[in-house]
């Protein structure tokens, strides 16, 4: 002990003086506190006594070691060069390895002590806290007594107060009356010093005197109705005091049956502490042994009003045991107070297991992991030596967290008492056969997990196995993702539903036959049947899950005057699901062989589901066959497998399951394709004045629009683009290979790589394979190729899909940059032609590439040669030396042929390794473009976020839905620290902790000169490419905020909204900051079938279908990569670019929004080069000629510019010019 | 016909007009223009003789106009028409900024463009056939706007344009072809040519009696490269290092220690900063 507190004492002073200073006067000031309750009860001096002069003696050792170690002081001002090297004390080399050895890194332990100061309080507070508990006592123990009446009546407690507890049945024996406590302790966290900042509670410990309770109080409810009344009259006693601004009551643990009293101390201690009164029987009132699991304390007859046999009546351990934990307060106090009493770091491996607990949610709701749990287990893992007290707080973490990761407490659980064992106490085995998971308190009466699910406890110890795993990986910020993140429930799974009307558990308790349960329960339906529920699911989804979450409902708290919440009052109940991607979707369930026993059984689970079905092998099989016609169907296989068992078992029916998995598909599935069948359409019949453009009679040729409803049709999913995905890739495969097996190539292909988005599964909208026959009503030139003509709406958007294409190195290329394009140009055409010839393809040489058609897709090949990009790079300096120096054409090239592969393929990679990788990427974009970002972000830098929510999805795993996915990159844009923290997304695992630490080294030295969103990757340490130019930190700053907005409202409706749930809302963008919007004529944008709210046009053909197509017609290369709006918003930018920002969302956008940009919208004085736009201010008062934007003649410009395109230009409000 | 909301009274073509009778500032008249006649508001051209130093063939400073803020859809036809009225046009020129390179297109190439068309304001330069035609027109002014587009003359913009562009890009494979043999040859000529010059300057001695080393000479020398450099660099070090032992003598050990120590302090006071940073940001919040 000496040396740790040595160590201790000296590190602290080291680090920060003020740090150490606090601790003392912590520990002291705890000194006070007991003091003062010794004063206020005598019964339990003695033994705090004796830890009070323990705590006495800790901090005098403290206080003289801090003395001795004074005297060589450690300079905290900053070290020069020669300190650096200046020879070492002893001291200082014990504590550099005692850094290593027992913290992770100084880094590390610094940190621990950081977070630790922030979350506990400091203790200037308590003095004004004790005042208030010094008053409180002297109140309550001066109260009145009352008379003694029936427990049925209560017509003499006050009317400011309700009971807070639900009495059923309200007929119950006893007499009661309110006498004031025989004592009042402060026990828990606040004493122990264990406080952690939220919802900082001081628990106070009011003894019922004997004289209120009756000896068979522990029998039918009668304890739990007069604590309660008991409770009850206090609160109405304390009520409209001076001392307290706030009086409430809450459950404790959301239990029910234990309500307790909040109080909220006025003035300054009640800002952080809040008093909670808990009321507990005199010592030794009822023997422990009464509530032993087998035992029964609630009579049948009594509590359901029928006469039984006192034989058989079944026992009530989770009754018992919420008696028990009333009677063993006390006893733990003194437990952990001896427990704590020479463990230094306890206190801070507490502070820290309670800040992991609470960012993972796992303290909260019924059956919580609470510190209280958390710090009897450490007491456990000392007991049984897998902690020492001379470790480190990093230690005891480590090792608490490595315990859990391995424990198994629903069939081994684990005990804290003697071995030495009376009989009437209850065995480990008793324990089990009551209660789901067994932690046996000191007395060997209590088990502390009594309410715990075993959801719970499994998520507990999955958290933990998680977080050992990345304390031991070194490329991680273990702090960060341990205790700075939280884990909320949206997040953490990838699948969750709700059961969305509770009540109607009661239904499902009395199909299960669990009545016996609801009344161990006092009547809480909601944790009786629980378990049976869990296990329905664990049983039924088997191998697709990982884990069942249920998230922890809050009943909150309420005023006195109030009934008490019920549990219809929660409204839903809230599962999640942790898929194990590699069989959730499977669409078969194989169950045993027809003839074995198991089969009658497997039979009897599914129910009319299973079918005898004859496999490959021979073997006849039951089985369960889902539907599941496409991969966005067989993604939610687990919503039917719930259904079905639900139903099934549990009489939970279908209308009430809310299932939200993919909830945010429709904004996947193409429009067109929602509606069933594709409209047939004749594009001759459109009326010729509408596709001229504009002459005034728009009104009568406004497209006729018919709203589409994306849940008209919901026995068939639409798909989620997943099938078309495939497709592509799978012509594209075959037309490498036909590409590479070409004859009579003039020179070898070394490798063909697609870098168009869908080739990365990034296309939000992947093509589908479209008709490419000659038809009547096109207009074709050199005999193949169709073009699109004025006069004619828009043809449907065929994008080109861009493949490169590189050749072997040969000394027959030229060397100058001029002859390469030639000899590429050639190339293409030769391709073309052989294209033709060899596989009858149709094919379309220009300089710069060479478009295919084929299998219903237009491919852009183009060719590369590896040295172009050096030999752009090329200058000779003036001495008449060759260097190579990046410059923009050699940049665009190289981003083009070597980045955008090597990207594609990795990226292309992870779709392999997380099959709904593709899904959340594609929703991402979606989500960017529909909030009109597109042109202001680099495309690839959405895909770089998205991998890095897959490749370092710490402290979650990785996302095993698109929309969990979504979620994450919503939580990761919103969050992130661009200024001071480096984006690293690692490709493969390829950088390792050395390549980190300098990538972030690098960052921090030149953060100035480096782009405001830094996104580094293996390829790309240090220069950050693709988001150099873009995005700036003025739309950084935007999207930061609309995705912090997205995502409060996409949880918020996941876990509140009900069925029919508007999830494209958080795809809609507000449009009210904008100045001007630019209305698009909908027959001239090619992609206006892929809107969110997509409007379908009458007579109009969104995709290429085979309508009008003789047979045999011939084919033709299609009109490919045209659509006017990009060109358009191009001539736009380019004009207008320094005066305001343009705003359009390529899918499907139908209008464009501007925004001036302020600093253009000055008035300049006459000079040359900022004339452009500009005409003279005619208002102007000053003398000297000012020159101001000529708004009316750029709006009108917009106009001219896009002639045919433009539908109105609508000015949403002036931006006025400053002067 | 255009819903365009003219912001200020002030700012009516009528105004504009008026104004641009009497606009004289720092040399610069104005001309207002506007895209069609049915344009309501219009840009303003501001023009003044081109005045420049030394001498330039393609500007000649006393037949050449200066006009600046040429709107992207304005073409040299438009702006030949406009100055016609003063006296024959020679030639009109385009540039992006003043005093910038010359928007060429007359190219050699039909089908590799060196530059691109200006899609921003630019800037014009009217050269007319005698300095009187630029006298005219420096004291140009008109009673209305003048209209760009005609219906005789049109402009090209929006679908019309992006259409015709998407024809233009689909040039003719076998015209192609051809010019691609052409210049081809004409490289092959060139580089053979200068190989060949190379060659002969490799083997031959100036007067004084040196040898030029080129790469194709009878000893071709290595090509001078900044890598080349650092290679040879490279290896020089590597040659060095592999001569040197590391930990041989004492004071090597003990100065390899020394520096250990000095690593660990100086991370840790890297730590310490780090932290005093995120202190400073509140970043120890955890909720």
């Amino acid at each position: 002990m000496s040396k740790q507190g040595e160590d201790e004492s000296d590190i602290s002073e080291e680090f920060s003086g003020e740090e150490n200073e606090e601790w003392d006067e912590d520990i002291s000031d705890e000194d006070d506190v007991i003091d003062d309750d010794e004063e206020e009860e005598e019964e339990d001096a003695g033994q705090l006594e004796e830890a009070g002069r323990k705590v006495e003696q800790l901090s005098k050792r403290v206080l003289e070691d801090k003395e001795s170690t004074d005297q060589p002081p450690m300079k905290s001002v900053r070290m020069g060069k020669p300190d650096l090297y200046r020879p070492p004390t002893n001291e200082e080399m014990n504590q550099l390895k005692e850094t290593e050895n027992l913290f992770q890194s100084s880094l590390f332990r610094m940190q621990i002590e950081e977070l630790v100061s922030e979350v506990t309080p400091k203790n200037k507070k308590s003095p004004a806290l004790d005042k208030i508990l010094h008053s409180l006592n002297e109140m309550v123990m001066k109260l009145p007594k009352t008379d003694s009446k029936e427990l049925t009546d209560q017509s003499w407690l006050p009317s400011t107060v309700k009971v807070p507890i639900q009495q059923s049945p309200y007929q119950v024996k006893g007499h009661f009356h309110f006498a004031p406590p025989t004592s009042m302790k402060v026990v828990g966290s606040y004493l122990l010093g264990f406080c952690t900042k939220p919802d900082m509670n001081v628990d106070v410990l009011l003894e019922i005197p004997k004289e209120c309770l009756q000896a068979k109080d522990y029998l039918n409810h009668r304890y739990h109705r007069k604590r309660a009344l008991y409770l009850a009259y206090l609160a109405a006693s304390l009520d409209n005091q001076d001392l307290f601004t706030s009086v409430n009551f809450t459950f404790f643990h959301q239990d029910c049956n234990k309500p307790v009293l909040l109080l909220k101390p006025s003035g300054k201690a009640g800002k952080h502490y809040t008093i909670r009164l808990h009321a507990c029987p005199p010592e030794g009132f009822f023997k422990p042994n009464r509530f032993h699991p087998n035992k029964n304390n609630i009579r049948s007859d009594w509590y359901t009003g029928k006469g039984q046999d006192q034989e058989c009546e079944p026992p009530t351990p989770h009754y018992n045991n919420s008696i028990l934990v009333d009677m063993m307060m006390t006893e733990h106090l003194h437990h952990l107070f001896s427990l704590s009493a020479d463990f230094p770091a306890m206190r801070e491996g507490l502070v820290l297991l309670k800040v992991w607990l609470h960012q993972r949610e796992l303290d909260t709701g019924p059956g919580c992991f609470s510190g209280f749990l958390m710090s009897m287990l450490l007491s456990y893992l000392l007991s049984v030596h897998k902690l020492s007290k001379a470790m480190s707080s990093y230690q005891v973490m480590k090792n608490v967290l490595q315990y859990l990761a391995n424990s198994d407490w629903t069939t081994q659980g684990i005990s804290l008492a003697s071995s030495v064992t009376t009989e009437d106490v209850p065995t480990l085995s008793d324990f089990h056969q009551a209660y789901q998971v067994v932690f046996v308190d000191p007395t060997g009466y209590l088990n502390m997990c009594a309410d715990m699910s075993t959801a719970t406890y499994a998520r507990v110890c999955h958290e933990a196995r998680l977080s050992v795993a990345m304390l031991e990986d070194k490329s991680l910020d273990g702090f960060q993702v341990l205790f700075m993140q939280s884990v909320p429930f949206v997040h953490k799974f990838d699948h969750i539903f709700h059961i969305t009307r509770v009540p109607r558990l009661r239904l499902v308790c009395e199909h299960m036959d669990l009545q016996h349960a609801v009344m161990d329960h006092c009547g809480n339906y909601l944790m009786a049947s629980l378990p049976s529920i869990l296990q329905l699911l664990t049983k039924a989804l088997g191998n697709r899950v990982n884990l069942i979450g249920v998230k922890g409902y809050d009943l909150g708290q309420w005023s006195i005057g109030d009934d008490p919440p019920g549990l219809k009052d929660i409204g839903r109940l809230t599962f999640g699901l942790l898929l194990n991607t590699e069989f959730s979707s499977s669409v078969l369930d194989k169950g045993p062989p027809a003839d074995e026993p198991q089969a009658a059984e497997f039979r009897e689970f599914w129910g009319d589901k299973s079918q005898l079905r004859r496999f490959q092998d021979g073997t006849i099989c039951e089985a369960v066959v889902w539907q599941g016609n496409n991969i966005a169907e067989r993604r939610l296989v687990c919503s039917q497998v719930i259904q079905h068992i639900l139903n099934r078992h549990a009489n939970v029916p279908k209308s009430i399951i809310n299932y939200l998995g993919g909830h945010l598909d429709g904004l996947l599935s193409h429009p067109s394709l929602q509606e069933g069948t594709a409209v047939p359409s004749v594009d001759d019949k459109l009326p010729k004045s509408q596709a001229q453009g504009k002459k005034g009679k728009r009104s009568k040729n406004i497209p006729q629009e018919q709203p589409l409803d994306p849940n008209q049709n919901p026995s068939s999913h639409p798909g989620t683009g997943d099938e078309e995905n495939v497709t592509v890739m799978r012509v594209y495969n075959d037309l490498c290979r036909i590409v590479r097996g070409l004859q009579d190539l003039p020179l070898n292909v070394t490798s063909i790589q697609g870098t168009s988005p869908v080739f990365r599964y990034a296309e939000v909208f992947p093509p589908r394979p479209s008709q490419m026959k000659k038809t009547r009503d096109m207009t074709v030139m050199h005999g193949h190729i169709q073009v699109p003509v004025i006069g004619k709406p828009c043809p449907p958007f065929v994008p080109a899909l861009k493949v490169i294409c590189h050749m072997e190195g040969s000394g027959k290329w030229p060397e100058e940059a001029d002859a390469i394009k030639r000899v590429k140009a050639a190339f293409h055409i030769k391709l073309g032609e052989l294209l033709h010839k060899q596989h009858g393809l149709v094919t379309s040489a220009t300089t710069g590439h060479v478009d295919i058609a084929m299998g219903g897709f237009v491919f852009r090949l183009v060719i590369a040669y590896h040295r172009e990009v050096n030999i752009l790079k090329l200058e000779r300096t003036t001495e008449g030396l060759l260097r190579e120096r990046d410059n923009v054409a050699s940049r665009e090239l190289e981003r083009e042929t070597v980045m955008l592969p090597r990207l594609t393929s990795a990226l292309h990679g992870l779709q392999q390794l997380y099959s709904s990788f593709s899904g959340c990427l594609r929703l991402a974009k979606r989500w960017v473009s529909a909030q009109l970002l597109h042109r202001h972000v680099p495309d690839v830098m959405v895909d770089l976020l998205v991998a890095h929510v897959f490749l370092q999805p710490q402290p979650l795993t990785p996302p095993g839905s698109p929309a969990v996915g979504f979620l994450r990159f919503l939580h990761l844009l919103s969050t992130h620290d661009w200024k001071v923290n480096p984006l690293i997304v690692n490709f493969n695992g390829e950088l390792k902790a050395p390549d980190l630490q300098e990538i972030s080294n690098k960052f921090t030295s030149c953060r100035s000169q480096l782009p405001i969103m830094f996104i580094a990757t293996p390829t790309d340490r240090l220069t950050s490419h693709w988001t150099r130019a873009k995005p700036t930190a003025q739309i950084l700053q935007r999207l930061i905020s609309l995705s912090q907005e997205a995502l409060k409202m996409l949880e918020l409706q996941m876990l509140t909204t009900s069925d029919g749930a508007d999830f494209k809302q958080a795809f809609r963008p507000p449009v009210d900051i904008y100045d001007v919007i630019i209305h698009l004529n909908p027959w001239n944008v090619p992609r206006r079938s892929e809107g969110v709210d997509y409007l379908k046009l009458k007579d109009c053909r969104d995709i290429l279908t085979d309508e009008g197509v003789g047979q045999g017609g011939k084919e033709i290369l299609p009109v490919v990569d045209f659509d006017p709006v990009h060109m358009y918003l191009e001539e736009l930018e380019d004009t207008y670019g320094d005066m305001a920002l343009f705003f359009h969302d390529p899918c499907g956008g139908l209008y464009i929004t501007v925004l001036w940009k302020p600093p253009a919208f000055t008035s300049k004085p006459f000079k040359v080069t900022t004339l452009n736009g500009r005409a003279p201010d005619l208002d102007q008062s000053g003398e000297d000629l000012m020159m101001i934007p000529n708004v009316a003649a750029i709006l009108e410009d917009f106009h001219s510019l896009g002639k045919g395109l433009v539908k109105s230009v609508d000015v949403k409000r002036e931006r006025p010019v400053v002067r | 016909m255009k819903k365009t909301t003219a912001s200020k009274t002030s700012e009516e073509p009528d105004s504009f007009v008026e104004l641009c009778r009497e606009f004289l500032v720092s040399g610069f008249s104005a001309i207002p223009v506007k895209f069609g006649s049915a344009c309501l508001a219009c840009q303003l051209l501001y023009f003044k003789p081109h005045q420049v130093r030394g001498t330039d063939d393609s500007r000649p400073a006393d037949r050449t106009l200066f006009v600046l803020n040429v709107p992207p859809y304005c073409t040299k036809d438009c702006l030949n028409r406009l100055f016609s009225r003063c006296g024959k046009v020679e030639a009109v020129l385009f540039c992006e900024r003043p005093g910038g390179q010359i928007h060429t297109t007359d190219d050699t190439s039909t089908f590799f463009p060196r530059s691109q068309e200006i899609r921003t304001f630019k800037v014009a330069y009217v050269v007319f056939e005698k300095p009187s035609g630029l006298r005219k027109a420096a004291g140009l002014k008109l009673s209305e706007p003048f209209v760009l587009s005609t219906r005789d003359q049109p402009v090209v913009t929006g679908m019309r344009k992006w259409c015709q562009r998407y024809t233009q890009d689909r040039p003719d494979v076998a015209e192609l072809q051809s010019e691609l043999d052409s210049y081809m040859a004409d490289y092959d000529k060139r580089k053979q040519e200068e190989l060949e010059k190379e060659k002969a300057q490799g083997e031959e001695p100036d007067e004084e009696g040196w040898i030029t080393v080129t790469r194709h000479g009878r000893t071709p020398g290595a090509p001078r490269t900044e890598a080349m450099e650092k290679k040879a660099l490279k290896r020089e070090k590597k040659k060095r290092s592999r001569r040197e032992l590391m930990n041989f003598y004492t004071f090597q050990i003990r100065e390899s220690k020394r520096e250990h120590i000095a690593q660990l302090r100086k991370k840790f006071e890297e730590d310490k900063d780090k932290i005093a940073a995120m202190k400073a940001n509140r970043r120890f919040r955890p909720y």
